[in-house]
């Protein structure tokens, strides 16, 4: 049979800040906010970042956007690698891979209306069209993202979140991508709202097909959607499985710390099941510990884990984790 | 449109009035042949200083010129040279600060570090010097607080932009493929337009207290042509005999400085899509 069809392939992907520098501007000390990714992801699937906040997340996703030019590392994007690419190269690749922000205001121009926003989107593309295709374009944009198209005259601080949001996935839209970035896209908005923007994401990946980059903190948005699931901590992926794994057999202990502080609805299971609680707070990328970037919080830590890094390996099934007590 | 008027006039009195100030200061601008009741620059040696009365409503200085007729041209003076003034660093401080905030590197630290070196200066001192310097005359004043008034606006946009194209919704644009031209005015220049409306009405008041405090040095514009600065100057060695000769135009100078300040801060509101319709 054919091969699968990867869309996105990273490899050993890194992104350093410079933290610190010399009189003369020249950096000393770097935060390293992504420390070596390696993953991929197949057309129309969706991949799932989860990790707490300050990770990395955001980071490796604007690196795949290439908002940031990434210090090290390779991305494939339909075989093509992206990562060094300037500006005027990147030309051809950059309407194909859009990004859904996790403030859905912040990313709206205050002073645009709601149609010149989608049809600005529509137009950039620098491609002549009738207006009265460019005005049936954003209707149906507007259309498959749920909003009526009677709000076009409507400005962003007139409109609920959940209906930012839908115009933030309309104008992405707008540019017919093939990879969608969606940076915690529902964390900023009300419980209630979560879950049809999420239903929506769904459909749409069925209608049109898109693949999806998945990036969150809260593990049961990313177990409903995601097919594949990556832990990041501190710039590393430290598990890296199929969605339904991540709930039925995590490896790693800093997965299953991060599973026993979601709640589990069903009583019983609740009572008997054993807590890791999380000790301490995330280290500083800047002063990344040694060895096992988890050891610190680690109640599972050996004299190995101080010195030595895991590797991420394959535990069997599909199923990657970086720990030395597996 | 209507919103905005309301958001505008909803700001109470005080903006109420200030509005009338200003349109009153453009109308007696634009119609100050018609309203006057003299030639401004008329001497009547045999009426020289002589309070209010029937033929001089608001009495006459010390060449026996009316001085209603120099008030109303005076208004005229004012307004065309601050608002000339006002362009021309307007225009000139936008460009210099949109390129200087968005394109950054060398080009933003020559910019930046010649605005502060101006800024350094006192506006007055550097204005005086410069209209000094290019001789006099209409034409020297605007350039001279127009440059002076450059600095300002390089440093509010430069501001405003450094902080927007951080922004989510500049992030947005360029993800679309939007060209840098675009982003700049469509996105940036837009979103400074409510403090740059501001700067600009306050800039007005400002270009006409140095047009006045200029004409008062003897800097200025020459005589005899009517300017509300040379008028307080004239009056001043009357102040105790006839004090309406340096304290009315002196009024009209302080009245319409804060009319434009207040003027300005209605329009911000007015302008900011958020608070449409909240009122
Ligand atoms: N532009 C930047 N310059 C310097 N440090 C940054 C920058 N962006 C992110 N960081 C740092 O990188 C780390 C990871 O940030 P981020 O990718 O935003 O995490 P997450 O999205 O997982 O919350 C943080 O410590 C953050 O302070
Ligand atoms: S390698 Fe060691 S410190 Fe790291 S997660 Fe495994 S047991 Fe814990
Ligand atoms: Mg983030």
């Amino acid at each position: 049979m054919s091969e699968p069809n990867i869309l996105l392939k990273v490899e050993n992907l890194k992104m350093h800040f410079p933290a610190e520098s010399t009189w003369f501007g020249k950096p000393t000390r770097f935060v390293k906010a992504v420390d070596g990714l390696d993953f991929q992801i197949e057309a129309g699937k969706t991949f799932g970042l989860v990790g707490e906040s300050g990770c990395g997340k955001t980071t490796a996703g604007k690196c795949v956007l290439r908002i940031f030019e990434p210090t090290e590392g390779k991305i494939y994007y339909q075989g093509t690698d992206i990562s060094r690419l300037t500006d005027s190269q990147l030309k051809p690749y950059r309407r194909n891979i859009q990004l859904i922000f996790q403030d859905p205001y912040g990313s709206l121009d205050p002073r645009q209306s709601v149609g010149s926003i989608v049809r600005e989107a529509v137009l950039a593309d620098g491609k002549k069209r009738l207006d009265l295709d460019v005005k049936a374009r954003v209707e149906e944009l507007l259309t498959l993202v749920e909003l009526d198209p009677s709000m076009a005259g409507r400005y962003p601080h007139e409109m609920s979140g959940g209906q930012r949001q839908r115009l933030g996935i309309a104008r992405a839209l707008a540019c017919d991508p093939k990879l969608i970035v969606c940076d915690e896209p529902v964390s900023a908005l009300d419980v209630s709202i979560q879950a049809q923007i999420i239903n929506l994401f769904e459909s749409l990946q069925k209608k049109l097909g898109l693949t999806y980059l998945f990036i969150a903190h809260d593990l049961a948005v990313v177990r409903h959607i995601a097919d594949t699931v990556a832990v990041m901590y501190l710039g590393h992926i430290v598990e890296m499985m199929d969605a339904g794994e991540l709930y039925a057999n995590p490896m790693h202990p800093y997965t299953k710390a991060l599973l026993s502080a979601v709640p589990i609805t069903d009583y019983y299971t609740e009572q008997k099941r054993s807590r890791i609680v999380l000790e301490g707070e995330v280290p500083s990328p800047i002063h990344a510990p040694s060895g096992c970037p988890f050891h610190p919080r680690c109640q599972f830590a050996t004299e190995l884990c101080k010195t030595q890094a895991p590797s991420l390996k394959d535990q069997g099934g599909n199923h990657l984790a970086a720990c030395h007590n597996l | 449109m209507k919103r905005k008027m309301k958001v505008f006039f909803n700001r109470g009195i005080l903006s109420g009035i200030c509005f009338v100030i200003v349109v009153l200061l453009i109308f007696v601008a634009v119609f100050a042949p018609v309203l006057a009741p003299c030639d401004p620059n008329v001497n009547d040696l045999r009426n020289v200083v002589k309070g209010i009365s029937g033929e001089h409503l608001l009495g006459t200085d010390y060449l026996g010129r009316d001085v209603l007729s120099r008030i109303l041209y005076g208004a005229r003076i004012s307004l065309y040279t601050s608002i000339l003034a006002g362009a021309l660093s307007a225009v000139l401080g936008i460009l210099l600060g949109l390129v200087a905030g968005y394109f950054g590197g060398i080009l933003n630290q020559t910019i930046m570090r010649m605005t502060d070196a101006i800024l350094a200066i006192p506006a007055l001192i550097f204005t005086l010097v410069l209209a000094s310097a290019l001789g006099g005359g209409v034409l020297s004043i605007v350039i001279s607080i127009g440059v002076s008034l450059v600095p300002t606006y390089i440093r509010m946009v430069n501001g405003q932009v450094l902080s927007i194209k951080e922004s989510d919704y500049v992030t947005a644009g360029k993800l679309i493929g939007l060209k840098n031209i675009r982003i700049l005015l469509k996105h940036l220049l837009p979103n400074c337009f409510p403090s740059l409306i501001v700067l600009f009405t306050m800039n007005l008041g400002q270009g006409i207290m140095l047009e006045a405090t200029m004409s008062y040095l003897g800097v200025g514009i020459a005589p005899p042509t009517a300017t509300w600065g040379a008028m307080v100057s004239d009056g001043y060695s009357y102040l105790t005999t006839a004090p309406l000769l340096s304290i009315l135009p002196g009024i009209c100078i302080i009245l319409v400085v804060v009319a434009f300040n207040v003027v300005g801060d209605g329009l911000r509101d007015a302008l900011d899509p958020r608070l449409r319709g909240k009122l």
